[in-house]
């Protein structure tokens, strides 16, 4: 019998999605609230006016724009943080576990319903939680439109910017903003990629536990970075600085990308040798 | 069909171990009892057979594959009743549309024929039933799965008077000659008719491994009124009506139903005959 069958994989995911139903809606009530109590904040001194000039409406659309995507990025590390919740219970992980499934089809099934299945949830909270805001304001002094055609406009944009930076000439064998693009790219797979982690590790609280420890491991390295230069009594100048973080920033995109594989193996490695009764370590 | 050999486990390395050097094989078409005191690891021991847990030393293998893979065509084959049971917000139906597929060989009418005879609604939502009731419903599901090897923990706690009855007829009824079915049980009294097999824990090691005909063959359980001589009896207990004694069977054509909390109580005590002994 194979190790890995899509089929069975599906049937993994139905059941996962079918048999958890309860959780995924409450889920989608959190993510709507979450981005109807943005914009609600942003437009509410606006429709309190009766009288606004459109510089003030452009620069709260642009601000609407803004806390799409920061409570969208909060919104999905969440998400992956829920990867494994579910394994918290001692029955559920005894009916999870003893499902007639291999480990990587309920891994990559649960992974796939935790990153696709909320990218999309999250989607459609961002449509609906636009219209709610929409619809609970039509009775204000001055009713505004939806946002979500400065939103549309600012993502074209990123992604335009993006295939023109991807796109461009390398010049002796040199395109910064390449490499730039390339690592924002490995440092959200790795951030990504390590929530998941924190989620295999500890299930309850993950997202904070996850986020504060993330804080943590940033400020031990940036420390040790700073201790590292101090070594070095020389000033730099700011072209020798931006020279160093040229050459530099391959290396961190190439390391933060092994880094990111690193974690989504050890969570399926976690996952894999998971057993009912835990030591707890944590 | 199983063979469990020479396992070493601990919950920690500072924690007392609960099996050292353990070995237990199970064979197709047994009913057997898994007893012991609370904390010999029932429960760890049925956790080990399943994959669930990992042991630090040896190997339990299903049909000769290493439990701890829980490969596919090992977990279709290996169905486990857990104590107690969690489950999920759907009726019986839709529970067994979304899990039937995993399991080739399951059977709906064997289900429609258990949960009849438990007197279930297979429209019910699983999460409202009473505790009893889940376990009823799970049960029938595990017998429905045609897996050949049944693993169940405490299955008679929470069940109601008739219920355990029914639960032995159901058993009896759909455990075949190629299935096996392993109940850890406190519960002596609500499965001993069923079993023909029994296993003792004691510590980190097995007390009692036998056949229920090998026991019979080799003792007697007695009961003998107060002023009836116990001088013969291997173990004695109090009770109402004067004692309840194991004695050696002398005679192999002349068995007593077994009784398997005076046994039980018997080998604790150490008193079993030594070719009943591990």
């Amino acid at each position: 019998m194979k190790n890995f069958s899509l089929k069975r994989m599906a049937q993994v995911m139905r059941i996962t999605s079918c048999q958890n139903y309860k959780w995924f809606l409450n889920l989608s009530v959190a993510y709507l609230l979450a981005h109807f109590v943005g914009q609600a904040l942003i437009f509410y001194t606006v429709c309190r006016s009766p009288v606004v000039e459109e510089w003030y409406i452009d620069s709260r659309m642009h601000s609407a724009t803004g806390a799409f995507v920061m409570i969208s990025v909060f919104l999905i590390l969440g998400g992956i943080s829920f990867t494994f919740e579910v394994l918290k219970e001692k029955n559920k992980r005894i009916a999870i576990l003893m499902l007639p499934a291999s480990n990587a089809e309920k891994f990559v099934a649960r992974l796939l319903l935790c990153t696709v299945g909320v990218w999309l949830l999250n989607a459609v909270c961002v449509l609906l939680g636009d219209g709610l805001r929409q619809l609970i304001f039509l009775w204000s002094e001055n009713p505004l439109g939806s946002a979500l055609p400065s939103l549309w406009e600012f993502l074209v944009d990123r992604g335009t910017a993006f295939v023109q930076v991807m796109d461009a000439p390398f010049t002796a064998g040199h395109n910064p903003g390449w490499w730039e693009a390339v690592f924002a790219l490995a440092s959200s797979f790795m951030t990504y990629s390590f929530f998941l982690l924190g989620s295999a590790v500890f299930r309850k609280q993950a997202f904070i536990l996850t986020g504060l420890c993330g804080v943590a491991i940033t400020m031990a390295v940036a420390y040790v970075a700073g201790m590292v230069a101090g070594l070095f009594e020389y000033s730099y100048t700011p072209e020798e600085v931006n020279e160093f973080l040229v050459n530099v920033v391959p290396v961190m995109t190439i390391a933060e990308f092994l880094l990111g594989v690193g974690f989504v193996w050890l969570s399926y490695r976690l996952f894999a040798r998971m057993t009912v009764v835990r030591r707890k370590l944590f | 069909m199983l063979q469990i050999s020479e396992i070493d486990f601990s919950y920690g390395r500072r924690k007392a171990p609960v099996f050292e050097h353990f070995s237990l094989h199970f064979y197709p078409g047994h009913i057997y009892g898994l007893l012991g005191k609370n904390g010999t690891g029932k429960s760890t021991l049925l956790y080990l057979m399943s994959g669930l847990l990992r042991q630090q030393a040896g190997i339990v293998r299903f049909e000769g594959t290493d439990v701890r893979l829980r490969r596919p065509e090992v977990l279709q084959e290996m169905f486990l009743v857990p104590e107690e049971i969690d489950l999920p917000h759907v009726s019986m139906e839709r529970y067994v549309e979304l899990n039937a597929c995993f399991y080739p060989r399951f059977d709906y009418e064997v289900l429609m024929r258990c949960m009849n005879d438990f007197d279930l609604d297979p429209k019910a939502k699983l999460d409202s039933l009473s505790m009893g009731q889940k376990k009823k419903a799970f049960m029938c599901f595990a017998l429905a799965t045609g897996c050949r090897l049944l693993l169940m923990d405490e299955p008679t706690n929470g069940l109601d008077i008739p219920s355990k009855s029914i639960f032995r007829q159901v058993v009896a009824r759909h455990i075949t000659d190629d299935r096996t079915l392993v109940v850890s049980t406190h519960q002596v009294n609500d499965v001993a008719m069923l079993l023909d097999h029994v296993v003792m824990l004691q510590g980190t090691h097995l007390l009692l491994n036998r056949s229920v005909a090998d026991i019979c063959a080799a003792v007697r359980c007695e009961e003998r009124a107060l002023n009836e001589p116990t001088d013969d009896a291997l173990f004695v207990q109090n009770s109402l009506q004067g004692h309840a004694v194991v004695v050696e069977n002398n005679d192999p054509d002349d068995e007593t139903p077994l009784n398997l909390e005076l046994l039980f109580c018997c080998a604790e005590a150490g008193k079993l005959p030594l070719c009943l002994t591990c």
